[in-house]
């Protein structure tokens, strides 16, 4: 197995709401069909894209990889594990950062959510001071460090979640549309950090994107997903 | 261990720090209401409660430690099934349940902070009873009330661990909270003893942990019972978390899986 994400007829159903009407009318209309066979491979130390429009299926392959959904059907594997049968070494080895940047404590402060997420990854005490004034100064929120979540822009939300995929260091990173609410300037800061973290460092990045002047300049390869399927892929 | 057990009490403790309007007025409640009883036992004759009761207490004593018991019982219940609710709303949960700690760790340290809550509350009841006065402790058995109320918290929190699962899977609905909390209000003697119930209800009574944390809490606090005496109720709050407590987690991750299927964990 030579790719750090393969993904083999991948498909995943959001099943129907099975509310009491939808019982009563035996409905089987409500189901969503995400994703229909997808097929893939991302080498070590590639920039993957995918774009297509929305609900083309891009966050919920994203989301099958982290382990947070469960495919209705198919297979895949991150760094030679199954996702399915392996999640806990699957979720060792990836960074997730999330669409729209949800996913905090909003009481606590920035530097607070980043400490008790690095527990939660068992990392140690001494690695996580490390770690966290690492990721601060990359993602530019030193300032606001001891402000809590609850006041933060959409930007400053979307730096913090970008710190926490980076947080353990993972050699795969999952990132839905992770510059989405950040300015023009830091957006191709953190494209060119994608980029060199790929080709110094040997990281595999899957990056769902929306720009397709980014997605040209920092993915070596993009696929672009629409109603479930992949149709068409570009060498960049 | 202990660490991540520190850091899930502090994000607790810092998280409702925010809130301490919230904590005034639920003291605020808890002092009128407890007034309200002040006056209510006034019109119940001691004689008529002894009838009813081994304990030689007065009203106001008996409903003390009742509604304390059952104050801290809807406390450690929905402690923690509103917190994941919140969390679920906020898209907390995906990294909270999908990191490198197992869920079952997650959802036990995430019962430490409203075990200790519910035990505050229950503290608190009986100091406000203290205050207002026809509360005494002078004869309690104070270790053996504390043996039975930390294994009666121990037995409400494993019942909390079954109201996450539901609303993990309903998604907001809690109705192992409203069902059991009703019915324990109902039936597990806290305004009244359950010997005035009819006999189905007095033996439905004796499946709810809360009818036997009230009778071990009363018997130590207010008649000062031996430990020996207590034994029967501190075995019975025990054996009841033993069995509700892994049922629960295996409940809780069943509840995952299906919201992994339909991706009803959070929306991001």
């Amino acid at each position: 197995m030579s790719g750090a994400i393969q993904v083999s007829g991948l498909a995943k159903t959001y099943p129907a709401s099975r509310g009491l009407g939808r019982i009563l009318k035996s409905a089987r209309n409500g189901e969503v069909e995400a994703l229909r066979g997808v097929t893939l491979e991302v080498g070590r130390g590639e920039v993957f894209g995918l774009m297509g429009p929305n609900g083309g299926g891009k966050t919920t392959l994203l989301e099958i990889l982290a382990t947070y959904l469960l495919p209705t059907s198919g297979r895949a594997w991150v760094n030679g594990q199954d996702v399915l049968q392996d999640p806990l070494p699957v979720r060792r080895t990836v960074g997730y950062c999330p669409a729209g940047a949800g996913g905090f404590y909003q009481r606590l402060s920035g530097r607070q959510n980043l400490e008790f997420f690095a527990a939660l990854s068992r990392l140690t005490p001494a690695d996580t001071r490390e770690r966290i004034a690492h990721v601060w100064e990359l993602v530019g929120l030193d300032r606001f460090r001891d402000v809590a979540v609850e006041t933060y822009s959409d930007g400053m939300r979307q730096r913090l979640a970008l710190a926490r995929a980076l947080l353990t260091d993972p050699p795969v990173l999952l990132l839905d549309e992770p510059t989405r609410a950040i300015d023009p300037e830091a957006a191709a800061f953190f494209g060119r950090f994608f980029r060199q973290s790929a080709q110094e460092q040997g990281k595999t990045i899957l990056l769902v994107t929306h720009d397709p002047r980014a997605a040209a300049e920092v993915c070596d390869r993009v696929a672009v997903l629409d109603r479930g399927r992949i149709v068409e892929m570009v060498q960049s | 261990m202990s660490r991540l057990a520190w850091e899930f009490l502090r994000r607790d403790l810092l998280d409702e720090a925010g809130a301490r309007f919230v904590l005034l007025v639920q003291l605020l409640n808890v002092s009128i209401t407890m007034a309200g009883y002040v006056f209510l036992s006034r019109l119940v004759e001691k004689d008529a409660l002894g009838r009813w009761t081994s304990a030689g207490e007065g009203y106001f004593a008996f409903v003390v430690v009742g509604m304390a018991t059952n104050g801290a019982m809807l406390t450690a219940l929905h402690g923690l099934s509103q917190r994941l609710q919140r969390q679920q709303a906020s898209g907390a949960l995906k990294p909270l349940f999908f990191g490198q700690t197992r869920p079952e760790t997650v959802v036990l340290l995430s019962s430490v902070y409203p075990l200790l809550r519910a035990a505050a509350d229950f503290a608190m009841y009986l100091v406000i009873g203290l205050l207002l006065g026809g509360l005494s402790l002078s004869g309690a058995n104070l270790v053996g009330a504390l043996a039975v109320a930390v294994l009666a918290l121990v037995a409400f929190a494993s019942l909390g661990i079954w109201a996450a699962a539901f609303s993990v899977l309903f998604r907001g609905g809690d109705p192992v909270v409203w069902l059991i909390g009703s019915a324990s209000f109902l039936l597990g003697g806290v305004l009244y003893p359950p010997a005035l119930l009819p006999a189905p209800l007095r033996w439905a009574a004796e499946a709810f942990p809360l009818t036997h944390a009230l009778r071990g809490l009363r018997a130590a606090l207010l008649a000062g019972a031996p430990l020996h005496e207590l034994a029967v109720r501190a075995l019975w709050l025990g054996g009841f978390s033993l069995l509700v407590a892994p049922l629960g987690l295996a409940m809780f991750n069943a509840a995952l899986t299906r919201a992994r299927t339909h991706g009803s964990l959070a929306r991001t």
